[in-house]
């Protein structure tokens, strides 16, 4: 499936990617699974946008979704 | 503009975020705006926060931005406030709406609290490095800033907010409360604006 990396999350993907990876994951992954194939740390808070809707962590996913992955911004 | 001139708006936060609000909500000529903040100026904050000077490092933020405000001149009634927020605040009873603009999530759920309970629409806006997100958060309408941005939160690490980001994002932030209290269609209720400059792209997601 495609996903694609937000702020700096970017930086665990090559600059030349601008984000953007395709990833295998086995039937039943969830979002945070594919956190974790991407070495996100799991203490770190993520929003998951799947297909254009953001969804829990834990929501299945399956072949052909899209899924974002951002962290929340909250400094002012 | 009758329905502008009769708004008040409270701004949570005198740094980055709020200067740049309280700027634009008085040139659009609201009828009061409340600006808050216990801090007091230091030298890290003169990157962004436009409405204070080299001159003006330790004073309390939220009254000199209202002397700074008053300074132009305009009709706009400032009230400054130089309370933090926190799960007891509670908000002026003629609040019609709330932006947010503090530096922290606990004090973001401190403030929806007081806005919910004061059953007024909050518009928030956070900024990190290039990065920017905002949501319209309404009581009964929409999901709780946690249920769209997570409860948990380790002290994130800090990166410098840039200040030109800062000011787009304050400036859609005035713009979306406009349009929520003048009940415009398409703004981001249920939606949340993602704004990534390294790339200049913007996403809105269903939430």
């Amino acid at each position: 499936m495609e996903v694609r990396l937000f702020a700096n999350l970017r930086d665990r993907l090559p600059k030349e990617t601008q984000g953007i990876a395709s990833v295998e994951l086995p039937s039943g992954a969830s979002g945070a699974d594919l956190a974790a194939k991407m070495a996100i740390p799991r203490d770190q808070p993520l929003i998951f946008m799947i297909n254009g809707r953001r969804q829990p962590g834990t929501k299945l996913l399956q072949e052909g979704d899209r899924v974002g992955i951002f962290p929340p911004v909250g400094g002012g | 503009m009758d329905r502008i001139r009769q708004m008040v708006v409270f701004v949570a936060g005198a740094g980055g975020l709020g200067s740049h609000q309280s700027v634009e909500l008085q040139r659009i000529g609201v009828r009061k705006i409340y600006i808050t903040d216990p801090d007091r100026i230091e030298p890290t904050n003169l990157n962004r926060q436009v409405l204070y000077g080299a001159g003006d490092l330790g004073k309390l933020k939220a009254p000199l931005a209202k002397d700074r405000l008053d300074g132009f001149g305009m009709e706009t009634e400032i009230v400054a406030w130089t309370e933090r927020i926190t799960e007891e605040t509670v908000l002026p009873d003629d609040v019609q709406l709330v932006l947010c603009a503090l530096d922290n999530f606990e004090s973001r759920f401190a403030l929806e609290k007081a806005a919910v309970h004061r059953k007024v629409p909050l518009v928030h806006g956070g900024v990190r490095s290039l990065f920017g997100q905002i949501t319209t958060i309404i009581p009964g309408q929409t999901p709780a800033l946690k249920e769209i941005v997570g409860e948990v939160f380790p002290k994130l690490t800090s990166q410098p907010a840039f200040s030109p980001v800062v000011s787009i994002v304050a400036s859609l932030q005035v713009i979306e409360g406009v349009k929520v209290l003048l009940n415009h269609a398409g703004t981001l209720v249920n939606r949340l604006l993602i704004m990534d400059l390294t790339d200049y792209s913007v996403e809105v997601v269903e939430v």
